[in-house]
């Protein structure tokens, strides 16, 4: 079987030249598209780590691709430096407050890297630190608002973005919580010198101390009572004579309604108050006895009412204090029983410190009431 | 070994041994083919004559022993030497071996091609002409292979190894495939290479060409060189192998037709002193 | 005793032949740097090489691009809106195509094509004792015969991946549009492909395909050589080509991807 073929040298040139422009096409458009002779504008920024984040990775603001990631290296504090590009079309975006936020896909398909512009007059120089969403900028500029942030696309994004920051208090809370209990433990089995150690043991001398203190603010209650007894006495006594007095001034009053009685009455008292054997002569012409009865009587009225008003003002001025006093005793000791019986439950074994009623303060005074 | 038959000697084999597989052709065959002097190796079917003319051209190697070309080995040829043997050579093959998928003009013109590149493209399809005419083949040229007999083949085979006119040809059986006619054109080629002083080494089982054309003759059995120098004292020499062999020889008398030159006859001479008989 | 030598033995010729073998691909790649300063009567078979295997190949390459692309676009498709990532389809297609499928599937189908071939013909040419005419009209039959087709082939294979890789990213877009009930414009398809298909990917596909050639036909007319005289053999080199360049292949295919992936 002859088989020829004509033209075997332009077939072949054809078959070659066609794909290696074809080539060259591709080559061309791929360098088009991703902008090979655009300027990129370079930034960076630093992450806490590298999960998620690679050089390729796409920089996206509302949907858009606006940047990618050059280049990351981690740095001298343990943490992810991370240099990236955007794009100059979207350059003008890149203002002051701007952020970069990850985001990663809950079913696992990879993250996303987030830009959110700030809300600055200018665009950044190129080169700039720009911040991320979780940083402590970043918080404090969302909650002033000055960073543009579209709300999440999908359900499980937003509900996940609202749930993060719980399980992240949480967290900490349980890591606090079980860093506490640690050196709780450790305080109560002697072996903590940091700060539970040292309550323990201040705890456990001021435990010590209780019974003296408490034979102490004894003694002070039995003197305070004592006083307050002697004092309260002494007011039921001036309560009693001002109740005298007050009797005898009512009796005076009595007596001078009568008088003013008689003397209105133009023809009964007055000549018998000018009768020189009258009473009233008789009561004037005494050698002032009556007169000095009076004054003695008024004094003896003003000292026991001066002296009852220096009581009560000194009691006024002492009730707070004796009342704090007697307050923070109550409160010392109701403290006292907490922690003991806190220290009788502890929480790892038996379940916390029971709750106990507060009880208001007997002695009441505006001090202690808020405002309100 | 005398210098003058090294400096003569235009092939030799020394101490050769030749491997088909694990099958020995011959072992430790020394033989020295001279300078301008046409050898024919006689030999039956299956003697290793084959073997012994492409050993002799480089085309297969000792497994034993060295291969002399003017006194080199060519064992040790750079590109460069072995280009050049190359283009003083031509080698046609018993089965012709012409390139299937190459047409006849091309097949002819290769050689051409690698040794004298710079002849341009009417050159070289006029030397092509010129060569296959010389052997009856003047139309065709387009013809593959495929489309030739094998006789046919073999003049074109006979052409593609004189087309850039070597100073050395082997020919292993060229006679085998030829009708009369194309034996009287590789008559003729045989005679005009002769009366040029070419070295043609040539191994046949026609004892026909030796008579005609053998400066040298050499007798092959079983891998084992029975006789070889001067034609008229190696036909005269009357062992009993070479008896059937020789014995048509020498029925045909004297041989009519140009006698080799003294330097050839001498060379031949010498060669029977070396032969391992 | 017995098993001891005869194991012995077949160690040696191994490792007689594994030796070889890297000889041979070492002269192979000597004579590939030669070839292109001097003046070539290689050229005719470097040509028709190239037409044999890389042009005469197109059409096949095409269809099999086609519907590798397609078959991509809609298996992936179906998936991935599942997830809401649509998006992926395109660097889905272009790393299954561009970086891995191309140049496979293309040597595949040229180890089947023009590697038997290759083998076969050699193999012929070495019973009709061709070759030994190359070298007695002083044509060293690795620069003139293995050369011209070690470059045809992995010119051509490279070639084919090119088209490959064009046919199926168009083809995917082409089926796609059949089957999409909201067809997609071909300028917003290539568009999101150009912007994530990558010179890497192109490149990483073309270097695959040069190995690929280089392992296709090295191996192709090293298994042609090693036929001795008897015509049996020369189906038997043209299976040991195919069987051969298929492992090698994918043996390559994963030490260059691990490479270019490291």
């Amino acid at each position: 079987m002859k088989f020829k073929i004509k033209y075997a040298d332009q077939i072949v040139g054809l078959f070659i030249i066609v794909a290696l422009a074809m080539l060259a096409v591709i080559v061309i458009l791929v360098g088009v598209n991703q902008r090979w002779f655009a300027k990129d504008y370079s930034f960076w920024t630093v992450f806490s780590s590298a999960n998620g984040v690679s050089p390729g990775t796409a920089i996206v603001m509302n949907g858009f691709t606006v940047g990618k990631i050059d280049k990351i290296s981690l740095n001298d504090d343990n943490k992810v430096d991370v240099y990236f590009h955007i794009y100059d079309t979207y350059y003008h975006l890149v203002r002051r407050y701007s952020l970069l936020e990850l985001t990663v896909s809950p079913i696992g398909l990879g993250s996303s890297l987030l830009f959110h512009p700030g809300t600055g007059d200018e665009p950044l120089p190129e080169g700039e630190f720009i911040a991320t969403a979780d940083s402590a900028d970043g918080q404090a500029w969302i909650e002033q608002g000055l960073v543009l942030i579209p709300p999440k696309d999908d359900t499980i994004t937003r509900l996940l973005a609202g749930v993060n920051p719980l399980l992240e208090n949480v967290n900490k809370t349980v890591v606090t919580i079980n860093r506490t209990l640690t050196e709780v433990n450790r305080a109560l089995a002697g072996q903590s010198s940091g700060p539970a150690g040292t309550i323990v043991e201040d705890l456990s001398r001021g435990v010590a101390k209780i019974p003296r203190t408490m034979d102490r603010v004894d003694a002070i209650v039995a003197d305070v009572q004592a006083r307050t007894a002697g004092l309260l006495d002494q007011v039921s006594s001036l309560v009693l004579a001002l109740q005298v007095v007050t009797k005898d001034v009512g009796t005076v009053t009595g007596n001078l309604a009568l008088a003013s009685d008689e003397l209105a009455d133009p023809t009964g008292l007055i000549p018998k108050l000018l009768d020189p054997k009258g009473s009233l002569k008789t009561l004037l012409d005494d050698d002032n006895a009556l007169y000095k009865h009076i004054i003695s009587i008024v004094e003896e009225i003003e000292a026991a009412v001066r002296s009852l008003q220096g009581i009560v003002t000194g009691l006024n001025g002492e009730m707070p204090k004796i009342a704090a006093v007697l307050n923070e005793t109550r409160v010392a000791i109701q403290q006292a029983q907490d922690v003991l019986e806190g220290v009788k439950n502890n929480p790892l074994i038996r379940g916390g410190i029971t709750e106990s009623a507060e009880q208001g303060s007997l002695y009441g005074s505006m001090r202690e009431g808020s405002f309100e | 070994m005398p210098d003058a038959t090294a400096a003569t000697a235009a092939i030799e084999l020394r101490d050769a041994t030749a491997v088909s597989g694990e099958y020995e052709v011959f072992k430790r065959l020394s033989v020295a083919f001279p300078e301008g002097a046409t050898t024919v190796i006689l030999g039956s079917t299956g003697s290793g004559k084959s073997s012994l003319i492409k050993m002799a051209a480089g085309l297969l190697p000792p497994a034993e022993g060295v291969v002399l070309f003017r006194g080199q080995d060519m064992g040790r040829f750079g590109r460069k030497e072995e280009l050049a043997f190359r283009a003083a050579s031509g080698f046609v093959f018993q089965d012709a071996a012409l390139w299937a998928n190459t047409s006849i003009q091309d097949n002819v013109a290769i050689p051409l091609r690698v040794h004298q590149p710079k002849l341009n493209q009417a050159e070289l399809a006029e030397k092509v002409r010129a060569t296959l005419s010389r052997l009856g083949w003047t139309e065709g040229l387009a013809l593959r292979p495929v489309d030739l007999s094998s006789g046919e083949q073999k003049l074109v085979s006979i052409a593609r190894a004189l087309v850039h006119d070597p100073s050395l040809v082997f020919m292993d059986d060229p006679g085998s495939s030829l009708d009369e006619d194309s034996m009287d054109k590789l008559y003729e080629v045989l005679s005009e290479l002769k009366s040029r002083g070419k070295t043609v080494i040539i191994t046949t089982n026609n004892s026909e060409l030796a008579y005609r054309y053998a400066d040298c003759l050499g007798v092959l059995k079983s891998g084992a060189l029975l006789a070889f120098g001067r034609y008229e004292e190696t036909v005269a020499k009357a062992e009993s192998e070479l008896d059937v062999t020789l014995a048509r020889l020498r029925a045909r008398g004297d041989r009519v037709g140009p006698k080799p030159s003294a330097g050839q006859a001498e060379a031949g001479s010498e060669m029977s002193q070396r032969s391992d008989v | 005793m017995k098993l001891l030598s005869s194991l012995g033995s077949k160690a040696r010729s191994y490792s007689s032949r594994l030796l070889y073998a890297l000889g041979f691909f070492y002269e192979v790649l000597k004579e590939t740097g030669r070839f292109f300063r001097k003046s070539q009567v290689g050229y005719w078979v470097l040509r028709n090489q190239i037409l044999f295997t890389g042009y005469e190949a197109l059409g096949i390459t095409a269809i099999m691009a086609i519907a590798i692309g397609a078959a991509v676009n809609v298996i992936g498709s179906s998936i991935q809106q599942q997830f809401g990532q649509s998006q992926l389809m395109y660097s889905m297609l272009i790393i299954v195509i561009t970086r891995e499928l191309g140049p496979l599937l293309t040597a595949f189908v040229i180890t089947a094509r023009s590697g038997t071939a290759i083998a076969t013909e050699l193999g012929t040419m070495v019973v009709h004792h061709e070759i030994e005419a190359y070298m007695a009209v002083g044509l060293n039959p690795i620069s003139y015969l293995v050369v011209p087709r070690v470059i045809g082939v992995t010119v051509s294979i490279v070639i084919l991946t090119v088209y490959f890789n064009l046919f199926g990213l168009l083809g995917s877009y082409v089926v796609a549009q059949f089957l999409n009930p909201t067809p997609t414009p071909i300028i917003e398809y290539m568009g999101k492909l150009l912007s994530i298909l990558t010179v890497t990917d192109v490149l990483s596909g073309i270097m695959k395909a040069l190995v690929f050639g280089m392992v296709v036909s090295v191996v192709s007319t090293y298994q042609g050589f090693s036929v001795n005289r008897a015509s049996t053999e020369i189906p038997v080199a043209g299976i040991r080509a195919v069987g051969q360049s298929f492992i090698l292949i994918i043996v390559t295919d994963v030490v260059v991807t691990l490479m270019q992936y490291a």
